[in-house]
């Protein structure tokens, strides 16, 4: 008589455990999506190959990504992965991750657009709900290996020429946030020739490199902090979060003379302290073009410098505009500012009235420096215009996140500290018959 | 002896050459002293200044800088009413401008637009009494200086100076419900041509005159500043 007994205590416990395990999984079950049985998703089958896709790029060591310039964590391996899996759903949910600031207006516009569609948002919330499981690596898809790992670590493949400053230099351990320029001269054997250039990789030497520039002055031509001139004749690009690097389309290139300097303006930003100092060489690459380019890129702004943003500003808009002459065609945009700006705009006004957006940046941030590069070029009929918008906000509040005084005004200038509005656009002319190298501008010289 | 004697000599002199160079070494050290004297001086007087001082010097800094910075680019004009500096900027419009051909296409209610610049910006301390409108402070700024953007307005029987609160808008961007005051200008066509847009502004007792020439069009209004 004492088995039945025996027998129910065993039964209930056995209800018991499977009560809990009932309640444990009843709200990933009712939350779950309907197309896919929550409890089978896994690493391997469902989420790795949306990782790889759409965030290893950035979440993995620091090296040959992204000119180096990389996210905190690695996120290769399930065993990475997994401690972040609440803050993965949460940031895949919240669309911070991955990270791109265009609104939906410009969806499938640019290069590198990086968004998650809602059937991949669903599978990475609902594997995250169910547990966030391994499952068997055997059901991992095939995935393509990283472009660059094929050639040294450049993404854009084997360089043409490699320039980076003549020493390495060390960024002090009591250094917290530094901008310094190093300038070298290309020598007969780098660059024997004038030659035209497609593309730029830039890659970094360190994690604390927080951005990095580059500019080309012809020889004898004088460094200088030009606002158009600089931007019109030496800009070569930056990379900072989030920038990747650049080839412009077929037919396309920019001139970089025999015996050019190329000046590296970099910005170190890091914890000072003991063992915090580290070399940096950072470098850049270029991407010769054979072919005498149909188009002469240029790099441009439509900036404004002659702004002043009051004290205590909730909102200051600051404009600019630029007016084609000629058929042109646009290839890029690249909205640059520094703390104080929040929202970025292009807007184009076509020489008939009709208008259109080009690109909203509803929060900036200038963290992320993205360059929106177009996978079909624009084409702006003669009379077109260009205008660009950004709004600053100069308030205790975001002076407090960003480390600024907001009782200050505030007028264009280089420092972090001062701000900037330049609209940079990367175009070319539709007809450019002849591609001789065109004199660097001399107007709005500063230095 | 020859030998001997030259190489004394020889000694003689790298003494006094060493003597020389520990002199050298010596006043450097001590311009070194003075310079790290006075920078820590200068320094502590700062300090001492108090952060009033350093944010009126501040201001005067960036005052320089930011005409310093407009030079390249725009055309000033600036001018006191007892010590209060009002400044008035315009881009460096050409009369062979589209911008500027498109002035005798305005009909009534016609607002300029200029592509080639940043609007007209006019920047004041306190509130612009004209005679028919009192200009409010449009930002909340800790200086207490307001800025606006000008616009050139064609009415019925002439021109109107239109005040926006959005001061640092491109010559494209008017935006009407930023609009914050309206006054009527005096229009004159003059003998002597200004061959680029040329803001002016003169000040006799205490009220001002601002002026905007361009072409043989010329602009004019009188103002005082409020209080005075
Ligand atoms: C373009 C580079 C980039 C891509 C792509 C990217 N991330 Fe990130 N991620 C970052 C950086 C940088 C940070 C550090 C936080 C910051 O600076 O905003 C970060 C932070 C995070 C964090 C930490 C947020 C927190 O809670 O503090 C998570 C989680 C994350 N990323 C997940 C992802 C996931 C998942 C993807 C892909 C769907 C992804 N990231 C794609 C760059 C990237």
């Amino acid at each position: 008589m004492t088995t039945p007994s025996a027998h129910s205590n065993r039964c209930s416990g056995v209800l018991a455990v499977m009560a809990i395990a009932l309640v444990w999984s009843w709200p990933a079950a009712v939350g779950a999506s309907s197309s896919n049985d929550e409890a089978s998703l896994t690493y391997f089958k469902d989420v790795k190959s949306i990782l790889r896709m759409n965030c290893e790029t950035c979440h993995r060591p620091v090296g040959q990504n992204q000119g180096g310039i990389s996210a905190p964590m690695s996120l290769q391996t399930y065993e990475e992965v997994r401690p972040w899996a609440k803050a993965i759903a949460r940031a895949v949910e919240s669309k911070a991750m991955p990270p791109w600031f265009a609104t939906s207006h410009t969806k499938g516009h640019f290069y590198g657009e990086r968004v998650l569609d809602q059937a991949q948002i669903e599978t990475v919330l609902a594997w995250v709900q169910s547990g966030a499981k391994a499952g068997n690596p055997d059901d991992a898809p095939e995935l393509p290996p990283f472009a660059e790992e094929a050639s040294d670590g450049w993404t854009l493949g084997k360089p043409d020429l490699v320039a980076t400053f003549d020493e390495p230099y060390f960024v002090a351990d009591d250094i917290e946030d530094l901008n310094i320029s190093f300038e070298v001269t290309l020598t007969e054997e780098q660059l024997p020739k004038d030659r035209w250039f497609q593309g730029v990789e830039f890659r970094v030497g360190g994690r604390d490199v927080h951005h990095m520039c580059a500019s080309a002055y012809a020889p004898g031509e004088k460094r200088s902090f030009s606002v158009k001139g600089a931007f019109a004749s030496n800009g070569i690009g930056c990379i900072a979060l989030g920038a990747e690097p650049t080839m412009l389309p077929e037919g396309f290139a920019q001139l970089l003379q025999k015996g050019s300097r190329i000046s590296f303006s970099m910005h170190y930003n890091k914890e000072a302290g003991p063992g915090t100092g580290f070399t940096d060489q950072s470098k850049l690459a270029f991407y010769f073009t054979d072919a005498p380019p149909k188009h002469k890129a240029v790099y441009d702004a439509v900036g404004n410098t002659s702004f002043e943003i009051p004290p205590q500003e909730e909102r200051w808009r600051v404009g600019a505009a630029k007016t084609f002459e000629q058929d042109t065609y646009l290839i890029a945009m690249w909205p640059h500012a520094h703390l104080r700006a929040v929202a970025a705009k292009y807007e184009l006004f076509y020489p008939d009235g009709r208008s259109e957006l080009l690109l909203d940046v509803p929060e900036y941030d200038q963290e992320w420096q993205t360059t929106y590069r177009y996978k079909e070029l624009k084409l702006l009929p003669a009379g077109s215009r260009i205008e660009a918008s950004m709004w600053f906000e100069n308030t205790p509040k975001r002076g407090a996140e960003r480390g600024f005084d907001p009782d200050r005004a505030i007028v264009f200038g280089p420092d972090t500290r001062d701000e900037m509005m330049l609209g940079f656009i990367n175009w070319a002319p539709v007809a450019s018959h002849e591609a001789a190298p065109e004199a660097a501008p001399s107007d709005t010289r500063l230095d | 002896m020859e030998n001997i004697k030259r190489t004394s000599q020889c000694s003689d002199r790298l003494e006094r050459q060493r003597r020389i160079e520990w002199g050298l070494r010596l006043l450097q050290v001590c311009v070194a002293l003075l310079l790290l004297g006075t920078a820590s001086f200068a320094q502590q007087s700062v300090r001492r200044a108090g952060e009033e001082r350093d944010a009126e010097a501040e201001e005067r800094r960036q005052r320089a800088l930011s005409q310093l910075l407009l030079r390249p680019t725009r055309n000033l004009a600036s001018a006191k009413i007892q010590d209060d500096e009002i400044l008035l900027h315009t881009g460096k419009l050409e009369v062979e401008t589209v911008d500027f051909s498109t002035i005798d296409t305005l009909t009534s209610g016609d607002v300029q637009i200029i592509t080639k610049a940043a609007a007209s910006k006019l920047i004041a301390p306190r509130p612009l009494v004209f005679a028919d409108a009192t200009v409010q402070p449009s930002s909340k700024g800790g200086s207490g200086r307001s800025s606006y953007s000008v616009w050139l307005k064609r009415t019925e029987d002439g021109w109107n100076l239109v005040f926006n609160r959005e001061a640092d808008v491109w010559g494209t961007q008017r935006d009407p419900a930023m609009d914050i005051a309206e006054t009527t200008l005096t229009h004159q066509t003059v003998e002597t041509s200004a061959p680029q847009l040329k803001p002016s502004l003169t000040v006799s007792d205490s009220a001002g005159l601002l002026e905007l020439h361009w072409g043989n069009h010329r602009w004019s209004a009188e103002f005082t500043l409020e209080g005075n």
